[in-house]
This record gives structure tokens, sequence and C-alpha cells, in this order.
């Protein structure tokens, strides 16, 4: 019987160790950085592309509110990628990651808007390092890009006039004073770590 | 009575594995890793060129060491939760940041986001201006005080050894390189 009771125990902890393990954040594989040589400057974007990259859908140039919407919302939430392991839809899909990147960029859209554009959001133009691996051809800053591209045109609202957002290594139950009304992620962040993505109104 | 053994052997290989050990999701900071930060925080400094904004006219930021060397303070949380870290530092010309950092397999340090964000409030990298004062004040309390020193001009030879361990933390990327390179086709 004792032995009986040890087995059991010792298979019921090899699961829970198998599902702890399966539970832990895997590390991120680090861009896939090709060898590159022109630096264009960040005003300029970046053209190049290689054929196995997804496209690289630039703004339009003509549009200065869609370029600047584009790379706030790029530069706010562009480290983060979408969780493989998540289910299609659930917190930390790619679809998790898509509503995300639309309701920063409705958020932004309304401060860029407002009687306070220069409340502090992150710069309205793509950093060295994203230019550096959009020219490398970096198929995750590319998807990024893009999909904050598409989450600027969409128009929405989704966050139903929400002014405030926020992204952490956790949830915030409030911003400015207002109860938090959504929540995403978490999300793995290209550089490590998990991260959350608040929207207050 | 072999199957029990068998069973234990396991439990122990499992316990033992490296998958079982990131299970593990906080540790504390050795002072190697500390120093491994104060590496990758000067790194950072030299490989983007903010040291002379170290030493405004009146007085430099942090404590003199000589004319163009300071020691400026850098507090750490000694807690590591999945291999990621924050520390609060005085990073010129942007002021006073709390930064996330990652440890990695190989004991290298990488810090967290991008400086040219700017540190806003929406980012986990953020500017201490926006920490309420009592939180800041338990942070530098309750945290492990190191320091770096930062040189108004360093050595060529420095400046090679940043840029390569720069290019090793970001999978490529220095901003000194792109600086440089642009320099290099202005036209003469």
């Amino acid at each position: 019987m004792a032995r009986c009771k040890l087995i059991a125990f010792s298979l019921l902890v090899l699961v829970m160790l198998s599902l702890s393990a399966a539970a832990q954040s895997d590390p991120i594989s680090k861009p896939d950085i090709q060898p590159y040589g022109d630096y264009p400057s960040p005003d300029g974007q970046a053209k190049a592309q290689t054929t196995q990259n997804p496209a690289y859908q630039a703004p339009d140039k003509n549009n200065p509110k869609e370029v600047e919407l584009d790379d706030v919302t790029f530069n706010e939430i562009g480290g983060l990628r979408a969780d493989p392991r998540a289910k299609p839809g659930h917190p930390g899909s790619a679809e998790d990651l898509h509503d995300a990147r639309v309701a920063v960029a409705e958020v932004a859209e309304r401060v860029l808007q407002s009687s306070h554009p220069e409340r502090e959001q992150a710069p309205h133009r793509l950093t060295n390092e994203t230019v550096r691996d959009l020219n490398a051809g970096n198929r995750d800053v590319i998807r990024a890009l893009n999909d904050s591209l598409s989450a600027a045109r969409s128009g929405s609202n989704t966050t139903q006039g929400a002014m405030h957002f926020r992204t952490g290594r956790h949830k915030f139950n409030s911003l400015y004073g207002h109860k938090a009304t959504m929540f995403f992620g978490p999300f793995p962040d290209a550089t490590g770590g998990k991260r959350y993505l608040t929207i207050a109104p | 009575m072999r199957t029990s053994a068998f069973l234990l052997v396991s439990l122990l290989l499992m316990a033992s594995s490296p998958s079982s050990a990131q299970g593990a999701t906080k540790i504390r900071l050795t002072q190697s890793e500390t120093k491994a930060l104060v590496q990758a925080v000067q790194d950072e400094i030299y490989d983007r060129q903010y040291q002379g904004h170290f030493f405004p006219e009146g007085g430099p930021v942090g404590d003199i060491i000589s004319e163009s060397r300071t020691r400026v303070p850098l507090y750490v949380d000694p807690v590591l939760e999945d291999g990621e870290g924050e520390a609060i530092y005085k990073l010129m010309p942007y002021g006073e940041v709390l930064r996330l950092f990652h440890l990695h397999d190989d004991g290298m340090i990488v810090l967290d986001g991008d400086p040219e964000l700017g540190f806003p409030a929406s980012q986990p990298n953020r500017k201490t201006v926006y920490i309420k004062d009592g939180d800041l004040d338990r942070m530098k309390h309750d945290w492990v005080k190191s320091s770096f020193e930062i040189d108004l001009s360093p050595s060529p030879d420095t400046i090679q050894d940043v840029v390569r361990r720069q290019k090793q933390r970001t999978g490529g990327f220095s901003a000194w390189e792109i600086a440089h390179s642009k320099e290099n086709k202005k036209p003469q």
C-alpha cells in the first residue's frame, strides 16, 4: 500500500513538474539579423527587403498623420511578439497582439488630436535600431510595422474613447485614477520578459 | 521496488535539469552579475556617445573623480524574476531612469528598451519622475547600491571593445557604428 502511494505521489509530481516546465517562458530567439551596409535616416524610413521576408508596407508619406501614428504605435509596442503557445484569439495570441496595436493606435490618435498633443508618448519617428532592423530584413520587425500600420489605418473605436494606455510587467488596476477597462497580453518582449497592455478611459 | 527507485531517480533528474532550473522564477543577483550590469550600462553610454552629457557646464552628474571622470550611483533590485531585473540610474541626457534588464544564460546582461524612445511614462522603462516619490525612496533604500564610472574621453580601444560587446548584446546593432558610418559618408 505504501509502495502504491509512493508511486502515485511520484507520478503526480512528475506530471506537475512537466506542466511547470511547459509553463515557463522560452527565451525569445535573437532577431534574425542579416548583414547590412546602408543606413537610411529614420526620417527616410527604410526600403530594403529580401524575397524570403514579408513585404514592408510603408505608410503614406503624403499623409503625415498616418506616418506619425504608425511610428508611435510601433514604438510603443513594436517590441512585443505573439506568444506561439497562445490559442488563437486568447490573451497573448497574434489576434490579441493586433487588437493591442489597434487600441494603442486609437488612444495615440486621440492624444495627438486632443488639445494637448504634447502629452508625452513614444517618439513620432522610428529609431535608428528599428530602421537598421528593417533594412536588415528582420521579419519580426517588418510584421510588427505592417501590423502597426494596419492598426493605425483601422479608424476603429474598440477602446470606446479611452485616453490612456500603459505597458508593463503586470496589469494596472487604474491609470490616472480611471479604472482600467481593457487588458492585453501577456506578450513576450523581443529582448525578454513578458509585457501587458492596460487601457483606461 | 524497482519502479519506485526509477521514479525517484527520474524526479531527481528532472529537478536538476535546466528546464526545472528555469522554473525558479526568482533568483538573487550575484556580485559578478552586478558587475556585468555595470558594464552593460557603461557600454550603452559609450556606444551612444552620451558621455559628454554627464559633464555639463557647471558640474558633472554624479561624484567627481577627476575633471574628466565621474562616478554615478546605480541602484539594483537584488531579485531577478524570470531572468529580468530592474535598476535605477542617471542616464543622461534623459535624466534618472528605471530600467529593466535581462540576464542571459551566458551571464551577459542586456538592457531592455531603446533609449531613443526617451523613456516615456507609457513604457516599463521610464524616467523616474513618473514614479511616486515614496515608491522611489523605498526602491533606492531597499535595493543594492552600486555605481558606474564614466570617462569623458574613452580611448579608441575602449570604444572598440564597447562596440563589440554591444553588437553581441543586441544581435548586431551598434549606435556608434551607425553614427560613424553616417559621418564617413558625408562629402569631404
